[in-house]
């Protein structure tokens, strides 16, 4: 199969950036999109130009590292990452725009590479449950109901991609934060430090300059750990109660 | 630790201030602002339906008269809605402000997956429907409209000819109509968002709350629309002005 | 070669309670001193993210450093069965001894007793510890944990977090490290990859790094360096490891003197989706669980391998596994089925692409019990396959072939997970010492989360406590002497400009590994593969062509690094092979076979760790041997008939 390719390049987060084409010849229609971009790549190589830079690792859709928007979708058409996306789901002679995810909290490094590190930050900011290593109670000390557990876990499987806030016309991190928001907070052991944990996270998220959420619905469609929004509704509330508690604790 | 502890030395921003300010919490006032505005709707659209009380919209007019009775109760209540309306816009405006700094290179090309046309028209919709609302006052409620010094057999404000001959006109009833529009389309996003920013959305119940919020906001439109329609097809008829009597001593201007 | 024998200074007392006396007498460091402590922590997977964590709640200062752009993508997070632990919490018998014995016996008698032994011990405290952090591990209705049983055990002790066990445990372990770096006690170096090891008189005392962004070489001192960082797979160029996993820095390590311990263990996995073109990058796995329902087989006769299986007939197929191993059938263990695969595509039998394939087969269970049920048991897994090979497995065979997947070779280190070099320490699937031959299902997340949280920060004590805080400045000689080697290596690499890609030597080392140190190994084939590897060094070093500058974001220099050290490395691998004159677990030598075709162990020449040492570039390494005591194990043959 043959593809123009139409991708962004930028020397460095300092630099402008402006799209290039590329014509990528006699790609096997079982080629993932990164193994297109690989073959694309060895060709400018060896005629001496300087390869696209992307991110990826584990190319078997869980890592997480890759951050393209293809023709205007967070990790292209359908469900999963940029790995997961095979060129037979394109036409032969398709004209394809590579871009990095466009966020202003995920400064672009170099061509389609980006840095995410603002999730780690806000993760920082609470997503975790303080405890102590080694002083642990048995596993089965505090049952769990399954559905609880269940639930936890769809908002655990989060990949930390950054695909919901590349989607989100507004560049909001909202499905990102709340799935972590939501995960610790279902389960019990989570909840003595909720209400500090969903303050400390929304406070970061702002100050990184992330936008706010306005329900388009565009991270959960492109999300490929399948998150629901439903943990957005779920964080709205819960911030809610925080501040109140909060607030009524500021007075006592 | 980023997070601030409850209780330290240095002194801590007032919660709730810090909740108004934080992107969740301007977004509770948009809601808790919505909210209002849409009881005003409900409030409203009751309101007007009395046109259909009466031969000549008496109906109508006597509701007028029932909301003139306590200026300091009517005023309040513009007053108070007045607010909630700049609240509303202003938090909306700053919100949409922060989102377009959120991205400050757009994409050359951007595709939409599952998000409605409703939702990607908000600002757009909202400030229509401001410009509606600001002529709107102008016309009705501030007696700007060439129509608003008839009186009706009881010497009442005659409201419903005020709104029906309004309404003869085609650019008026236009202008009206293509509002209704652009305020279904406002509330079709904005019912339905209002239960995810309270938090009262989950999973299942998601597609239901949209299209329940997307029918319950074009009959609420619809039920608007009926009184442009009616007056240009000529069910609602004006009171002819032989049968008008003298303008009561109380009645108010507008 | 009468060579030193290595010490693992294993506590002495029974079995049993060699760690806990241990840890009575390890030295302790000074809870007031231990921020004077600096711990470098090299790779943020499951050991190095929760050594990292721990190591800063317990006051030290630690530099965390990984090649990714955040911890939480170390490869720990693609792993999916599930974690052992002997909880017994099914009340069907298990123990810390069955886990200690079955571990052993996985590992085909090639492991450290103390070390496994206390792996088993320690598992209880991994899943108290992980739920205690809220991963989410399936539950029953009543609220308690569930479990599986995983890889042919005979007890249910594995958990599980649907098929994503090794993402959410790594997120375990990620938002510890994220409180710690909070707190500050954690300084994280993402997009930072590890190019040196710097000895001061002796001592591993720090790394010299390079910033993946920005292309800075610097230097980090500290009073212990721990390197957390994986296996080495990708050796082969395709195996289910992330396409940055490399062996540069434990290759690093041992080029300055630390021992590689086992290279040759290598564990295949039988059931990924073939490779279907040069240009591929990846293998991935399937699930094992499909051996359950799907029937093995290839044609009878080459000349049908290109035919549509359909129309095949069923007496011109040939279902080698059942025919081979009636007892066990498609169910055959790992490696026998992994071997028979390879067997019947060297026949030229082989189907789909490059005729390396098998097909397995789902029409007779779907026959049986219906597609629903199919469905309902594989339907992610054949929803996958729809992905990766737009073939459609309801209807059509399944093609599948075994992979490189884990490594169970790594440095060599001691009882404390020391390395033969003071104040090197290595855990993880970087180091060699609780799989033997063989690693079991669901055991390498255990082993790298009881490294992390429950081993190296009681035995790291015992270094640390006697040097009281006093490590030497980066502006050391040595410091500066291993940056300058450091950048004159990247400057070779950048100057030879010449006609061929990084990836293209490392498809061909990739091959020429797979062939010569896959699935199956002799004599001949090693020995010619350790002299291709020197051609191939010095083809690489005369005609690589690497792009672009070393001060920006350069993925072709990052490359080209790390697969010198693979052509270095395989050769390493070839040699220890061609060394182990027999066959183990995951090490298969042709000549040493029974006469039903199994792996034959020879306890009485090779019951030992192979410890290479290295003596220069080019040179040939020195084996060290440390010779292995079992004081309870009873070695055995393992059989399948």
């Amino acid at each position: 199969m043959n593809f123009h390719l139409k991708v962004w390049r930028q020397e460095n987060g300092q630099s402008g950036g402006q799209f290039r084409d590329y014509e990528a010849r006699d790609i096997p229609a079982e080629a993932s999109f990164l193994e297109m971009l690989d073959i694309v790549n060895e060709g400018l190589v060896l005629r001496g130009e300087e390869p696209v830079a992307f991110d990826h690792d584990c190319r078997e859709g869980i890592c997480g590292m890759c951050s393209l928007t293809i023709n205007g979708i967070p990790h292209g058409k359908g469900r999963g990452t940029t790995c997961q996306l095979y060129m037979r789901k394109f036409s032969d002679g398709d004209t394809i725009y590579i871009e990095p995810f466009r966020v202003g909290a995920f400064p672009v490094v170099k061509d389609l590479v980006v840095n995410r590190t603002a999730f780690d930050r806000i993760i920082s900011a609470g997503g975790f449950i303080s405890e102590r290593c080694g002083a642990a109670q048995d596993a089965n000390d505090t049952p769990i109901g399954k559905t609880v557990a269940d639930y936890a876990m769809d908002a655990a499987a989060c990949i930390g991609c950054g695909a919901c806030a590349a989607a989100c016309p507004n560049g909001s991190a909202m499905l990102f934060v709340a799935g972590k928001v939501g995960h610790l907070g279902l389960l019990p052991q989570g909840k003595p430090e909720a209400g500090r944990r969903v303050r400390g996270m929304v406070a970061k998220m702002d100050d990184e300059g992330f936008g706010n959420c306005s329900n388009f619905y565009e991270c959960e469609a492109v999300c490929p750990a399948g998150v629901p929004a439903a943990f957005i509704a779920k964080m709205n509330r819960d911030y809610a109660m925080a501040s109140v508690s909060n607030a009524v604790e500021a007075t006592a | 630790m980023s997070v601030a502890p409850v209780s330290s030395g240095v002194r801590q921003p007032n919660p709730l201030l810090v909740f108004a300010r934080s992107s969740i919490g301007k977004k509770w006032i948009v809601a808790v602002s919505g909210t209002l505005l849409v009881a005003f709707i409900l409030a409203h659209l009751a309101g007007n339906l009395t046109i259909y009380i009466g031969p000549y919209g008496e109906g109508i007019n006597a509701y007028a008269k029932a909301l003139h009775a306590s200026p300091l109760v009517l005023w309040g209540a513009r007053g108070g809605l007045l607010v909630v309306f700049l609240i509303h816009i202003g938090t909306a405006l700053w919100l949409v402000l922060e989102n377009r700094r959120a991205r400050p290179q757009r994409y050359a090309v951007k595709a939409h997956v599952q998000s409605t046309v409703f939702v990607r028209t908000m600002a757009l919709s909202g400030l229509v429907v401001l410009s509606f609302l600001i002529f709107h006052v102008l016309q009705f409620a501030a007696g700007l409209s060439c129509h608003s010094h008839l009186y009706d057999i009881e010497g009442r404000h005659d409201v419903a000819a005020m709104i029906i001959l309004s309404f003869h006109n085609p650019w008026v009833s236009g202008f009206y109509l293509l509002s209704l529009v652009l305020l279904g389309m406002h509330l079709s996003h904005g019912l339905g968002s209002l239960f995810q920013t309270f938090g009262v959305n989950g999973r299942k119940t998601q597609a239901v709350i949209a299209r329940g919020a997307l029918v319950l906001a074009w009959i609420l439109m619809a039920g608007f629309a009926t009184i442009p329609v009616a007056s240009l097809t000529g069910y609602l008829k004006v009171l002819p002005d032989a049968r008008r009597a003298a303008p009561e001593p109380t009645a108010s201007k507008s | 070669m009468s060579k030193p024998i290595l010490d693992a200074k294993i506590p002495p007392g029974p079995l049993a309670h060699k760690w806990t006396s241990y840890k009575a007498t390890s030295k302790l460091v000074n809870p007031a001193n231990k921020r004077r402590y600096e711990i470098i922590v090299v790779g943020s997977g499951l050991a190095g993210g929760s050594a990292a964590a721990v190591f800063g709640e317990q006051g030290y200062n630690v530099k965390c450093f990984c090649y990714q752009d955040s911890p939480r993508r170390a490869h720990s997070i693609a792993a999916q069965g599930g974690i052992n632990a002997a909880k017994n919490y099914q009340n069907d018998g298990d123990s810390v001894a069955r886990l200690f014995h079955d571990t052993i016996k996985g590992g085909d008698f090639r492991s450290r007793e103390a070390n496994v032994y206390r792996l088993a011990e320690v598992s209880n405290s991994i899943i108290d510890q992980c739920v205690a952090q809220g991963v989410p591990f399936a539950r029953e209705y009543g609220g308690m944990l569930a479990n599986r049983s995983f890889g042919g055990a005979q007890v249910s002790r594995t958990f599980y977090a649907r098929g994503q066990t090794g993402q959410q445990l790594l997120l375990g372990v990620y938002s510890e490290l994220s409180r710690q770096i909070a707190a500050g006690t954690v300084k994280m170096h993402p997009r930072t990859e590890m190019l040196d090891l710097v000895i001061v008189d002796g001592h591993a005392k720090g790394i010299v790094v390079r910033d993946m962004v920005t292309g800075e070489i610097a230097s980090h001192a500290a009073d212990a360096v721990v390197l957390a960082t994986g296996g080495y797979g990708n050796a082969f160029y395709l195996s289910t490891n992330a396409a940055g996993c490399n062996v540069t820095a434990t290759y690093r390590a041992y080029r300055r003197g630390a021992l590689f311990a086992n290279p040759c263990y290598t564990q295949i996995h039988p059931t990924c989706i073939p490779v279907s073109g040069s240009y591929q990058s990846k293998l991935t796995l399937m699930s094992e669980s499909l051996r359950n329902d799907g029937r093995v087989w290839v044609p009878k006769k080459k000349e049908d391998c290109g035919k549509n299986p359909a129309d095949i007939p069923e007496e011109a197929r040939d279902y080698y596994l059942e025919r081979k191993y009636p007892s066990y059938g498609n169910l055959a263990p790992r490696d026998i089925s992994s071997r028979s695969a390879k067997e019947v595509c060297d026949e030229g039998r082989g189907v789909g692409p490059g005729g390396l394939g098998v097909y397995m087969d789902f029409s007779d269970a779907i026959n049986r019990l219906g597609e629903a049920t199919i469905r309902e048991r594989y339907g992610n897994l054949f929803e996958m396959y729809e992905n990766i090979t737009g073939e459609n497995a309801y209807k059509t065979p399944m093609r599948i072939f075994p992979a490189v997947h884990y490594t169970m070779g790594g440095l060599w280190v001691d009882y404390g997970l020391m390395s033969n070099v003071p104040g090197l320490f290595v855990i993880g699937e970087a180091n060699f010492s609780d799989h033997g031959a063989n690693r079991l299902g669901a055991s390498a997340l255990m082993q790298g989360l009881a490294d992390g949280y429950f081993v190296l920060p009681y035995t790291i004590g015992n270094y640390l406590a006697p040097l009281r805080g006093t490590r030497p400045d980066v502006g050391r000689p040595e410091f500066k002497q291993t940056e300058a080697e450091v950048r004159d290596r990247i400057q070779r690499l950048l100057s030879v400009k010449g006609d061929r890609t990084v990836d293209s030597f490392h498809r061909e080392i990739g091959l020429l590994l797979w062939d010569a140190c896959g699935m199956a190994r002799t004599k001949e084939g090693l020995e010619k593969a350790i002299k291709r590897f020197d051609e191939i060094r010095e083809e690489f070093w005369k005609n690589v062509r690497v792009a672009g500058d070393n001060e920006e974001l350069n993925q072709s220099l990052e490359k080209a690094g790390r697969v010198a050290d693979f052509i270095d490395f395989g050769q390493l691998m070839c040699r220890d092979a061609l060394n182990r004159n027999e066959s183990c677990g995951g090490h298969f030598r042709s000549e040493y076979q029974t006469p039903e075709g199994e792996a034959q162990r020879n306890d009485d020449d090779y019951f030992y760790v192979a410890a290479w040492q290295h003596t220069g570039d080019g040179n040939v390494p020195e084996m060290i041997k440390e010779p292995l005591h079992y004081e309870t194990v009873q070695l055995a043959t393992r059989s399948y008939k």
